[in-house]
């Protein structure tokens, strides 16, 4: 229980310098929080709401991109900068005795406040257009909550492997940005072609991504069922990646 | 509770080799495995190392460059899993050595206390209630507000290695860390040290320094090439060292 309670201060504090030293270091500070996904947003908005204008049953493209980008910005921030976040400390990984877990779950800590308050400016705007809330909306809980487990799970496995691979963080790179083109963020899942269906819902984030657009924009609950799938692969993430971590860590100090 | 260490059979074995994606297909394939590491090499950085050290007894380790001091505390920190052998660690453990690793440039002294306390496992209560006298004794209360990237680096070792003594430990590792400030702050350090063993602190001390080592130690070991080349008190392990080092020069 005592361990617990410094792993959590530990973690607390972690979080609080991935924070910290993010936005003292950038120019623009906390804006950048609100002007990364807005930039998105604005080039979606062109490019897929006027060039393309890609179906979205009914919902103003604006916020139905929203959605997407502000998910989106966790599972590229989490996965882009948790996958480095063992090498990027080498010194201290290297010289000093704490547990190491600490760093991948911090980085997972500061992508989630991003995207909270990423999220709060997504509530304003909801606001702003008067779009009616369902109790739906709570469906978000568990949407949200897999898909920190999904993405978790993947960092403890790719934080593990750059440490022992140096390259490794730009395959992780490269396969972000496939998957972005590979997930709901700017388009529906609907224009998907039925014969492509299957395999595009091979991709956890689909059902999840559905659901949660679903949830806040129409009012409409998921099928639990199409929940199952995330829910099972990120529990199969992050049990396989806290294995990894577990049996590599002892390793960190060494090869780093 | 007072700590105990004890290192029993002790080989630690490291590799060099150059670490790309090439490397992980290599080790997925193993009939290509032997063709894909033209760089992998192997050395032994500790071999047959054993030592006990009594709950309350300060242990020496000296040695050169590479000797594999270094990579003795770590193992003992847990850091590391030897090779083969065994580390038995009994109580809470503090590494003294490149204070300040965790360090954020840009984070002022205060907010660098709390996230280097936290990382040596110590409570927010702890943190908060031994702030003021950490700051005081690293002489930075003007400078808690500053980041820390604006230091002298006799400042941030100094600010490292005040919040490393106020952690409670039962076992202190000490990895040179006295190459820290002037020597006004070198004698406190040394001071707090003391403090410690009185306490009845468990202690394992890598040093070149004789002084320091005789003034501190009740037994010290040589390593040698990975190897415990001589054991007794500090002058008669420092007479093997130079012994050794005019042996090597003959």
């Amino acid at each position: 229980m005592h361990n617990l309670a410094r792993f959590g201060y530990l973690l607390y504090q972690l979080t609080l310098r991935d924070l910290k030293a993010r936005y003292k270091q950038t120019f623009l500070g906390v804006l950048w929080v609100f002007g990364r996904p807005l930039i998105e947003l604005g080039v979606y908005v062109l490019v897929f709401g006027a060039f393309l204008r890609a179906p979205t049953n009914g919902i103003p493209y604006p916020l139905f991109a929203f959605t997407g980008v502000v998910l989106w910005s966790y599972v590229a921030g989490g996965l882009s900068r948790g996958t480095r976040s063992i090498s990027s400390h080498a010194g201290l990984v290297a010289h000093t005795p704490f547990p190491k877990l600490t760093l991948p779950l911090a980085t997972q800590g500061g992508a989630l406040f991003d995207m909270l308050l990423a999220g709060a400016l997504f509530a304003g705007y909801i606001a702003y257009h008067e779009r009616a809330l369902s109790l739906a909306v709570l469906w978000l809980v568990p949407v949200g909550l897999i898909l920190v487990a999904i993405v978790t799970g993947l960092t403890l496995i790719t934080s593990t492997l750059n440490t022992f691979y140096y390259d490794f963080g730009y395959l992780v790179d490269v396969v972000v940005r496939v998957w972005l083109l590979l997930t709901p963020v700017a388009y529906s899942s609907a224009v998907v072609p039925e014969r492509y269906r299957t395999l595009y819902a091979l991709n956890p984030l689909v059902g999840l991504f559905d659901a949660a657009r679903g949830a806040l924009l129409q009012s409409r609950s998921p099928d639990p069922a199409t929940l199952i799938y995330p829910l099972a692969v990120g529990l199969g993430l992050v049990a396989v990646g806290g294995l990894l971590f577990r049996y590599a860590e002892p390793f960190f100090a060494e090869s780093v | 509770m007072a700590g105990a260490v004890a290192v029993e059979g002790v080989w630690k074995r490291f590799r060099l080799r150059v670490r790309t994606l090439a490397d992980l297909a290599g080790d997925l394939l193993p009939s290509r495995r032997r063709a894909m590491h033209p760089l992998r090499q192997a050395f032994w950085a500790l071999a047959d190392v054993s030592f006990r050290v009594e709950p309350g007894a300060t242990l020496g380790v000296i040695g050169a460059n590479g000797s594999g001091k270094s990579t003795m505390l770590k193992l003992i920190a847990g850091m590391m899993q030897p090779t083969r052998g065994r580390v038995t660690v009994r109580g809470r453990l503090a590494l003294l050595a490149y204070l300040g690793a965790g360090f954020h440039g840009e984070l002022t002294g205060r907010e660098n206390v709390f996230l280097q306390g936290a990382i040596l496992g110590l409570s927010a209560r702890q943190l908060k209630a031994k702030l003021d006298a950490i700051l005081a004794f690293a002489e930075l209360e003007q400078f808690a507000d500053v980041p820390v990237k604006v230091y002298s680096s006799g400042m941030a070792l100094r600010l490292g290695f005040a919040v490393a003594v106020h952690a409670e430990p039962d076992i202190l590792l000490i990895d040179e860390a006295f190459a820290v400030g002037d020597q006004r702050f070198r004698e406190r350090c040394l001071e707090r040290i003391r403090g410690f063993k009185a306490a009845g602190v468990t202690m394992v001390l890598v040093s070149h320094e004789r002084d320091l080592v005789e003034r501190l130690s009740d037994h010290t070991v040589l390593l040698e090439h990975g190897r415990v080349a001589a054991r007794g008190t500090a002058a008669e392990a420092f007479g093997a060292y130079e012994r050794l080092v005019r042996g090597d020069g003959a």
